[in-house]
């Protein structure tokens, strides 16, 4: 008679299991539970940018930029639901399950790499951005119009989402619980979506915050999707800055839950 | 050469002066190397200036239920992550099924399942859905993931309520969906953290009743507890820890013996005392030399570690 605890059955090795990546099953779980809350999710991720519309947009009706104001504001809006979506979400999301849950040692007892498990968490946290991000540009296209809408929008926008998913995996490693994560993302990340050109352009900031506004990791980003939204044209040197960036807290964070697993 | 109960006795009052515990005898002794399901080779592990393990060393045998008893914060969770791969040891090195934990984790990973002490199971997903992600990172052949998860389901008496979200299970069934969860890729040593804490007797015992289930089956299982009865009643041996080193180890039955099989409690002028004999004719024969009131009974594991430590285990 055939074990239910130890089996009989030999493990066959099917060359379909080896078929999809190993942080796949990490976006599926994550996707799961997001499909299941959709509707808190995409409110949580809508709610600011619908009200930074109301209070910028239709009160302030000056051009910035050379472009109408709203025509401006819609690509920062879209970063900052790109920002709020994939930072916000994913740094609390991860932070509870290490340090409370612990549902991160189900991954590390898995045979999963550290960088299968970061991508899982990047691709899942970024993916999410990126969804939220195109339904505040697509509803914000249908009120305001005149928007492109090229390929390399869509591959900015999701660079800018994977750096903050990146970043987020990268706070959650290192904070010692939610209260950390609320004091960084007060002090260092809500306050970037407000000074890295999305809601007035950075050359109108007073000299030595609009140098510091320049390098900054969102606003290569922010000036790139507004180009490509507002012309269609393509700015390359804001590009390669948004993908050095991404780099970078992708290496970050990499190292960090590298250190976290041998701790 | 000293018998067991002078040695224990040695400890005994060396841990009443508050003096260092002599060493163990050799903890791999008894155990050829081709019966080890683990060994833990003189393992410390610090946390800055915290030692959580010091120079900790034992083997395990494969098939058998062994417990590490100890109090909370005694080191006993910290051996666990060492072993199961979430922790690096500062100095030392662990084997499990013959593979280097720090030079072969991947190996380990395949040989091992693990319930830890909290509820780790993701509480939005379904009891089912939980064991297919847990499939899917093991990468289980599709016909065997499904074959298996209905039949654990079955085997832990979850069936019912496998598509139900898992934070609307109790305390007993998010356990026993974590004992699945750690069987579903056919492990062959399961270690347990705490496997019953906070649960009610009721289902305490339907666990214990599984963990011997599976011992049965053969699989090899390292739990640690600070129930006393838990210890006694499931383990085949039993390591007892405190404030990170190993203080004792043997079946239960050899550890109480050493002491005494036989226990005389009654309250003496600096509190309750407790005194040892072989025999209960020789307890009793003591106890009727006394007056107040006085308890002749079996000794227990609790016995043995507050003759170790001068504390009680519950208390921590």
């Amino acid at each position: 008679m055939r074990s239910v605890i130890t089996g009989s059955a030999v493990r066959e090795k099917v060359w379909l299991q080896k078929l999809y990546p190993s942080w796949l099953p990490l976006v599926l779980a994550m996707g799961l539970v997001w499909r299941r809350r959709w509707w808190r999710f995409l409110v949580g991720g809508l709610n600011r940018p619908l009200i930074f519309l109301a209070l910028f947009a239709w009160n302030l009706k000056h051009t910035a930029g050379g472009v109408e104001y709203l025509q401006f504001l819609l690509p920062g809006l879209v970063v900052m639901a790109a920002v709020t979506a994939s930072y916000t979400d994913l740094v609390n999301w991860f932070t509870i399950r290490r340090t409370v849950y612990r549902v991160l040692d189900e991954y590390l007892l898995a045979p999963v790499s550290t960088a299968s498990l970061l991508a899982g968490h990047v691709l899942a946290g970024g993916g999410k951005g990126l969804v939220v991000a195109l339904v505040v540009y697509f509803g914000g296209w249908a009120v305001a119009g005149h928007f492109s809408f090229p390929l390399l929008f869509a591959v900015q926008l999701a660079v800018v989402c994977l750096l903050f998913a990146s970043l987020a995996v990268a706070v959650a490693m290192i904070a010692g619980g939610d209260r950390d994560v609320l004091m960084f993302t007060n002090l260092v990340v809500f306050p970037m979506t407000f000074f890295c050109g999305t809601f007035f352009p950075v050359e109108r900031l007073p000299g030595a915050l609009a140098k510091l506004s320049w390098f900054l990791p969102l606003t290569a980003g922010t000036y790139n999707l507004r180009g490509l939204a507002l012309t269609g044209v393509p700015h390359w040197n804001w590009f390669g800055q948004s993908l050095g960036w991404l780099a970078g807290f992708y290496l970050v964070a990499y190292l960090l839950l590298n250190w976290r697993r041998q701790d | 050469m000293k018998g067991g109960r002078e040695v224990i006795l040695e400890r005994c009052s060396a841990a009443t002066a508050r003096a260092p515990l002599l060493e163990l005898p050799d903890p791999f002794a008894r155990i050829a190397p081709s019966e080890a399901a683990l060994a833990v080779c003189r393992v410390v592990k610090r946390y800055g200036r915290v030692t959580a393990v010091e120079g900790v060393s034992f083997a395990v045998r494969r098939g058998e239920i062994f417990g590490l008893l100890g109090p909370n914060g005694a080191g006993k969770t910290t051996l666990v992550r060492m072993l199961t791969t979430l922790t690096r040891p500062t100095v030392g090195e662990l084997f499990v099924g013959g593979e280097s934990v720090s030079k072969n984790p991947v190996a380990v990973k395949k040989l091992i399942g693990a319930v830890p002490q909290v509820n780790n199971l993701e509480r939005e997903l379904t009891g089912r859905e939980n064991l297919v992600l847990h499939a899917l990172l093991h990468r289980m052949p599709r016909r065997d993931r499904e074959r298996r998860i209905t039949e654990l389901l079955e085997y832990v008496g979850l069936a019912h309520r496998a598509d139900d979200r898992v934070q609307d299970y109790s305390g007993g069934m998010a356990r026993r969906l974590l004992i699945a969860r750690a069987l579903l890729h056919q492990p062959s040593i399961l270690f347990l953290d705490e496997p019953t804490i906070g649960l009610d007797p009721q289902t305490r015992r339907k666990i214990w009743d599984l963990i011997q289930a599976l011992n049965r089956e053969g699989v090899t299982v390292f739990l640690t507890t600070h129930y006393i009865e838990e210890a006694e009643s499931l383990c085949h041996r039993v390591g007892i820890i405190d404030h990170g080193k190993l203080i004792v180890l043997g079946t239960p039955r050899e550890l109480k013996e050493r002491l005494g099989a036989f226990c005389v409690e009654f309250f003496g002028g600096e509190g309750t005392r407790r005194v040892f004999f072989p025999t209960r004719q020789d307890a009793k024969a003591y106890a009727s030399t006394l007056s107040g009131d006085i308890t002749v009974r079996r000794t227990n594991l609790e016995d043995v570690f507050v003759e170790l430590t001068g504390r009680e285990i519950q208390g921590g």
